[in-house]
């Protein structure tokens, strides 16, 4: 029954929980299951649905970037909700991971918090600052960088994606989702 | 009686005498001796004669007596080197009898007699072991104490100028008589009587009172000259024998014969001269004053008629000194009376004392209440193997066993060795004193130390052998005892029998009685110790004919060691197909994979009934244990209703296998309920059921199944074991799992 010659479909190849796998060479994934086991539902949702794909998929459009840019995006997200990686480093680690220059990578660290981790912000905060305690401290007492969101409250919800023409409407919010 | 006639006799013929001396007429005389003037009798002159001779003898006697006293009365005490030879003689023969006085303490003590246990002789034992050797110092001290006072009052007597022979003349008007031997109130010069009395009337009653008084002062005299004759030589021979009179002193029962004996003897004779000296210098004191002229003369109203006044005043004098002679005598042993009851009070101080400032009333209740223990214990158990109450016990349940009373031997002895095992926890031993105590324990006593050993966690490797035996002595784990030793066995978890697992294993091999072994078996299971199935089948085979209540308890005990024996799923699967695997073993497996829902194939599934009793020909499942446990297996996961179900619609018997072809038609179904919602959850069992596995694997590649349908049946946030399994799944290089 089972087609060998068959691939699993894209879903998983971008998906920032998918993306790297038991089998994936290199890659810790009984660690990468502790940090599932303490994160919670909402922000294992971020990393597991549909629309984080699709946001990826998107942002490939936009910024021209390949398939393995757009696997190394998923990373990367993948790594900031689990708190390996300290928000403000996305866009450097961006920058360098995609070869792309520090203004398009600021630009899509903006678009993930923005859009992406909007619905789960407060979480992701969290496990920042558990992680990051200095380097959260410290960046609030210093300007935010531009772009990045110092504080989101009170502000009228941007809905995700809807700044990016290619993907038309079809960012679904996440907070819609749950 | 006889002798008290013959003194009645005496008295009254002297006392008819002396009426007749002292009433008859003066002129009623004659001629002759009794006739001072010729032709005529004179019966009171005569009478006067008659007196006169043993008026002499005896103021003779006195007169030597006396002098004789005053010889010997002044020689002191000395001890000669023969008498300290003959103490050293005795003193080391009564050395070696403390032995024997060790041993009666030692009975007195074990058999529990008050007078004679340690509590009562150990500080007289000591003070007179100790003191036995200073006995002779200790009699020369007194010897000298009493000498010093007898040589005090003897200065008194003797600076006098006079010696005692004089001083007791005076007083008895001896050297007046004695001076004029011979001279008689007849016509010659005046007789020393005369001085004293004035007329023959007066003459006669001194001389009558002279002879009375004159008798008892000789008869004193003679008497104290005797006791100073014999005094030094008992003084010598009680020095002697003063071991004799230490030692007795530590035996209640020669106390009063020896020591006390000794004491008043002693002490007695000692101190009989100091008083007897005392007693003659106050009498010299009232002779002195009697020939004193300032002394007071007796009032007219003590006369006795006419001229009698001189006469009463000498009997006054003979009254008092006669008082001093014999009174003296009598108190002198009457202080030695006393002198030695202040010795017997003056060890009991001793003793006193040394209990006090020892600390020995401290020690003493310690060692009391464990000598009343032991006491007790000699009680119970007998010495030396001999007697004790418990043995009587054991003898009489034998002989009610003999009898007919079955059991009652093993009855009996469980309870002394229950009552032992209770003692010694009230001793609150440490394992290596109760290891110590085993070592030289026999009989109950062993087995109560090693039965406490035993609930205690204490038995090692090297009490196996002992354990062996004491079982065999008990008569096997089935007897009252048995069952109660291993009872306590139980209760220590048999903790350092063993550290490792492979040591249990031998100390389980080497164990002989049945139920012994039974028991550390199950103990080790309960402990999760059982780490193959040779050892697990011994065990089951072990109980197998217990009751089921016990057998169950043993099943589950080893259920719970099946995944030592088999740590993996699928090693437990291999366990459940291996034919060499005895069927106890494998059904217990089966209970713990349907626990652990790891049943996930048919054929697998079939195995277990089969196992529990199969099916009849109907396909029904034979046994209760066989359907409980396929209802748990149904329950458990979802392929067996969808292969059921396929089955029935493809009629295939429940026994029969299916080939690859009818187990891809399963699994599509299975992708199809999935697809269309009719399976709404998975667990992370039924996720590694080659069938699903296969259907969900083939659904996404083939994109029949989307994510999103593998989170509806995962669950939101799936846990671990799903997430693994849903990770195998979306693996790149996943391939399906091969239909058993």
């Amino acid at each position: 029954m089972v087609d060998q010659t068959k691939q699993l479909p894209e879903y998983f190849r971008l998906s920032p929980y998918y993306v790297d796998n038991i089998d994936t060479p290199g890659f810790d994934w009984e660690r990468f299951q502790d940090k599932i086991d303490s994160i919670s539902e909402n922000l294992y949702g971020v990393l597991t649905d549909e629309a984080s794909l699709n946001f990826i998929k998107s942002g490939l459009q936009r910024y021209g970037l390949s398939f393995v840019q757009g696997q190394e995006i998923a990373r990367i997200i993948r790594d900031v909700v689990i708190g390996d990686i300290f928000i403000g480093d996305m866009p450097a680690e961006l920058a360098g991971r995609l070869g792309v220059d520090q203004n398009t990578a600021r630009e899509m660290a903006n678009l993930i918090i923005s859009q992406l981790f909007q619905p789960v912000l407060e979480e992701i905060k969290k496990v920042q600052t558990a992680k990051f305690p200095e380097r959260v401290a410290q960046r609030q007492m210093t300007p935010a960088p531009t772009g990045l969101p110092a504080q989101t409250g009170g502000q009228p919800r941007p809905i995700p994606g809807a700044d990016l023409p290619e993907t038309g409407g079809n960012i679904i919010d996440l907070r819609n989702q749950r | 009686m006889r002798q008290y006639k013959v003194n009645k006799k005496i008295i009254l013929l002297l006392a008819a005498v002396a009426t007749l001396a002292v009433f008859v007429p003066q002129n009623f005389a004659h001629a002759g001796g009794c006739a001072p003037i010729p032709g005529v009798f004179d019966l009171a002159d005569c009478f006067s004669d008659i007196l006169n001779i043993p008026f002499y003898i005896i103021a003779w006697l006195l007169s030597f007596v006396a002098g004789l006293l005053n010889d010997f009365i002044q020689a002191s005490v000395v001890i000669l080197p023969a008498v300290r030879e003959s103490w050293t003689i005795i003193r080391d023969f009564v050395n070696m009898l403390f032995i024997l006085v060790l041993i009666v303490i030692a009975f007195g003590t074990i058999f529990d007699i008050e007078k004679y246990s340690w509590r009562s002789l150990l500080v007289p034992f000591i003070i007179a072991a100790l003191l036995i050797n200073f006995s002779f110092a200790i009699g020369e001290y007194v010897v000298s104490i009493g000498n010093g006072l007898s040589n005090v009052f003897l200065r008194q007597i003797v600076e006098s100028g006079q010696d005692l022979k004089t001083r007791l003349g005076a007083g008895l008007g001896l050297q007046k008589i004695l001076a004029n031997p011979g001279t008689t109130i007849r016509g010659g010069p005046i007789s020393a009587i005369s001085a004293v009395a004035a007329s023959q009337l007066q003459y006669n009653i001194t001389l009558l009172f002279f002879i009375i008084f004159g008798t008892i002062a000789l008869m004193a005299m003679l008497s104290a000259f005797f006791f100073v004759l014999i005094r030094i030589p008992i003084i010598w021979l009680l020095l002697i024998v003063s071991p004799i009179a230490w030692i007795g002193y530590t035996v209640p029962q020669l106390r009063a014969l020896t020591w006390s004996k000794w004491w008043h003897t002693f002490i007695s004779w000692v101190f009989f001269l100091p008083v007897y000296l005392f007693f003659l210098m106050f009498a010299f004191f009232f002779i002195a004053a009697k020939g004193n002229p300032n002394t007071p003369q007796l009032g007219p109203s003590t006369t006795l008629g006419g001229n009698a006044l001189l006469v009463v005043n000498d009997i006054v004098f003979y009254i008092i000194t006669l008082f001093f002679l014999v009174g003296g005598l009598w108190a002198s042993f009457k202080v030695g009376s006393l002198a030695s009851g202040g010795a017997g009070k003056l060890m009991g101080g001793i003793q006193t004392r040394i209990k006090k400032y020892s600390g020995y009333t401290g020690y003493k209740e310690a060692a009391k209440k464990g000598l009343k223990e032991r006491g007790e214990e000699v009680k119970e158990k007998g010495i030396f193997g001999i007697g004790g109450e418990q043995k009587i016990r054991l003898r009489e349940a034998r002989v009610a066993q003999l009898f007919g009373a079955r059991g009652e031997t093993d009855k009996v002895r469980a309870a002394e060795i229950d009552k032992e095992l209770g003692k010694l926890k009230q001793l609150n031993l440490t394992q290596a004193e109760l290891s110590q105590r085993m070592a030289t324990a026999k009989g109950i006593d062993k087995t109560a130390a090693l039965k406490l050993k035993a609930e205690s966690g204490w038995l090692t490797p090297a009490d196996l052998a002992e354990v062996n035996k004491t079982m065999a002595e008990l008569g096997g784990g089935r007897t009252l005892t048995g069952v109660s030793f291993i009872e306590s066995l139980k209760k220590g978890k048999f903790q350092q029998m063993a550290v490792t697992t492979a040591q249990k294993e031998q100390i389980f091999d080497q164990m002989q009685d049945g139920e012994l072994k039974k028991a550390f078996g199950l103990a080790m299971a309960e402990s999760k110790e059982i780490m193959n199935t040779a050892l697990a089948k011994k065990l089951l085979d072990l109980y197998a004919a217990d009751t089921p209540e016990v057998k169950k308890k043993v099943e589950d005990a080893v259920k719970e060691n099946i995944e030592n024996i088999a740590k993996k799923k699928d090693d437990r699967e291999n366990l459940l197909r291996d034919p060499a695997v005895d069927n106890k073993i494998k059904k217990l497996t089966a209970q713990v994979m349907a626990d652990k829902k790891e049943i996930n194939t048919w054929s697998l599934r079939e195995r277990v009934i089969t196992l529990t009793g199969g099916r009849d020909q109907a396909g029904n499942i034979t046994t209760a244990e066989g359907r409980e446990i396929d209802k748990k297996i149904k329950d458990a996961n979802i392929l067996f209703k969808e292969e059921g179900d396929y089955r029935k619609e493809k009629n295939i018997a429940e026994s029969e296998l299916l080939d690859f072809e009818q187990h891809e038609e399963v699994a599509k179904r299975i992708q199809e309920n999935i697809s269309n919602k009719i399976i709404t959850s998975l667990s992370a069992e039924e996720l590694t059921t080659p069938t699903i596995f296969n259907a969900l694997l083939d659904g996404l590649r083939s994109s029949t199944l989307t994510q999103r349908d593998i989170e509806r049946v995962a669950g939101k946030k799936p846990d671990r074991k799903k997430r693994e399994q849903i990770a195998k799944l979306t693996s790149p290089t996943a391939s399906p799992l091969a239909y058993q």
